[in-house]
């Protein structure tokens, strides 16, 4: 093979991750078509380029399904360590997926091979200690959220902020207003979505919550209909069962998320990344996150942050309401609801706030900015990692 | 291990010869129950240093219980217990101290958490169902 290509190793496990991970590949390669990618990643990252070392297709798991896979993780680690070995890339670059990830950055480190971490796990929210092993085995933080930047800076980690590319996505692909219409003429003027999330787990928790709070709105507001969020498709026979049950005019939406948001009046969501992507629309929302209390007891202590949505954190400020339920609040959730449904004032102030925080962390190019560090770190850090390639090379 | 905590030597102590062993297994178990939650407050607002102290408390209280129990009647019962919700918990907690400290594993040791208050619980329910057990028979 040409001395002039680079190999950059490249980890993302989650579907977000692989289309971040996509687009920082595109990037990288539009400014230097020198670079081969090799690594972990799903379907987008294989059609940017990618040569997949395993099939990360079926690979997003959560807690304890883990270990339902544990062989095939040990597996996955051997072969990317045994690659870092005998390929030596110039750089490995991680997206997100820290579970994993961090003992990819810990094989990289010990081979000195230089290692960048994009869209960093969120330490500042929980479990704050982990920092000390991200400064341990990772050459440089790729931020997506300001807020980030001072987090690491203080810990003594290279860090850049590079801005949120969920916003370089929703430009991408835009809003169809034939769709926004349509979903408008089932709904009237006060159309509340429901977004429990994306994973089974998620939907399964939240989805219920909201379709009861559903039921006490519209009860208070007969004028009320409902669009239910069905981001993946292989859960609508999970969603319309659930639904069903519940005595509301709903319609579930497949798909079409920015267009389902772009309707809504209000939606109330699950903590995630899925209210920013509210926030860019401006629409008031109310956040969610359900947890066991047992959970919430283990979990309290680790807990940074006085905020679960990341609007909130963003704003510093309660801009949106939000609750960590560990009981059913749905009155809770029906009042906050209907005030933003009804009390203009309210809703007028929840969208000014979102349109003064949009106006500071909303821009785009942020796969560019990613793109443009890694190149030029590539451009320092990647001849060291060269010359040591070279020795090694000798001395076998 | 198993020596130190033997009940034995509460049998020769003087609150003993006052009062029966009734007083003194009543006391651990108010303070063991007292000490789970003073346990479960201080780890719930991270105070770390009270949360060390009320823990020793707990596993001293229910130590002592568990010997009362099982050490003359069901002695492998009493070795199991002692290494399942004594030493398997807090072998736990120092691994997980070391890598909050030292950033040791890669993997987030923080889960060992979870195991640890499954088996403080448990701990506290079986020293429970045998001073229920006991007082019914008595």
């Amino acid at each position: 093979m040409s001395e002039t290509v680079k190999k950059i190793f490249i980890s993302a496990g989650d579907s977000s991750g692989d289309i971040h991970g996509a687009n920082l590949m595109r990037c990288l390669i539009g400014k230097n078509p020198d670079i081969k990618f090799y690594g972990l990643g799903k379907e987008n990252m294989v059609q940017a380029g990618l040569q997949g070392l395993h099939d990360m297709s079926k690979k997003s798991l959560m807690w304890l399904h883990v270990l339902t896979e544990l062989s095939t993780f040990i597996q996955m680690k051997r072969d990317c360590v045994r690659f870092f070995k005998e390929e030596r890339p110039y750089a490995v670059i991680l997206i997100d997926y820290c579970g994993f990830n961090l003992h990819l950055a810990r094989a990289a480190k010990r081979l000195k091979i230089p290692v960048i971490y994009y869209i960093c796990p969120q330490l500042w929210a929980h479990g704050s200690w982990r920092i000390k092993k991200m400064k341990k085995w990772v050459d440089k933080l790729l931020v997506i959220y300001p807020f980030e930047k001072p987090f690491y800076e203080n810990a003594g980690i290279p860090v850049t902020y590079v801005g949120h590319p969920l916003f370089d996505e929703i430009h991408q692909e835009g809003c169809n207003n034939k769709i926004v219409e349509e979903l408008k003429e089932h709904g009237g003027k006060n159309i509340v979505s429901l977004l429990p999330g994306s994973r089974k787990q998620e939907i399964v928790r939240l989805l219920p919550l909201f379709l009861k709070a559903s039921v006490q709105i519209y009860q208070k507001i007969p004028s009320a209909r409902f669009l239910v969020s069905c981001s993946d498709e292989h859960y609508y026979e999970l969603i319309h069962d659930i639904t069903k049950e519940f005595t509301i005019p709903y319609k579930i939406v497949k798909g079409n998320i920015h267009e389902l948001i772009n309707a809504s009046n209000l939606c109330i969501a699950s903590a995630g990344t899925v209210t920013l992507q509210l926030a860019y629309y401006l629409k008031p929302m109310i956040i969610v996150y359900k947890i066991s209390p047992f959970g919430y007891f283990i979990a309290k202590p680790f807990l940074v942050t006085p905020y679960i949505g990341l609007v909130n954190k963003l704003a510093n400020k309660m801009i949106a309401p939000e609750i960590l339920m560990f009981r059913k609040n749905i009155s809770w959730l029906v009042n906050q609801a209907t005030q933003l449904l009804v009390n203009e004032q309210k809703r007028q102030t929840c969208i000014q706030e979102l349109t003064a925080l949009i106006k500071t962390i909303g821009q785009t190019g942020a796969s560019e900015h990613a793109a443009d560090k890694i190149l030029n770190l590539l451009g320092s850090k990647g001849d060291q990692a060269n010359k040591t390639r070279h020795n090694t090379s000798d001395a076998g | 291990m198993a020596s130190a905590v033997n009940f034995y030597h509460i049998n020769n102590s003087y609150v003993y010869k006052k009062f029966g062993d009734g007083v003194i297994l009543r006391l651990l178990i108010i303070t063991g129950f007292l000490a789970l939650f003073a346990s479960a407050l201080t780890y719930f607002y991270a105070r770390v240093k009270l949360f060390s102290i009320t823990l020793i408390v707990f596993y001293v209280c229910n130590g002592l219980l568990s010997s009362a129990f099982f050490y003359n009647t069901h002695v492998i019962f009493f070795y199991i217990i002692m290494a399942f919700f004594v030493a398997f918990p807090v072998m736990c907690l120092i691994i997980f101290a070391l890598d909050t400290h030292y950033a040791l594993f890669c993997t987030d040791a923080s889960f060992l958490v979870v195991f640890v208050w499954l088996f403080i619980f448990l701990f506290f329910l079986i020293n429970l169902i045998a001073f229920v057990t006991r007082i019914i028979h008595v």
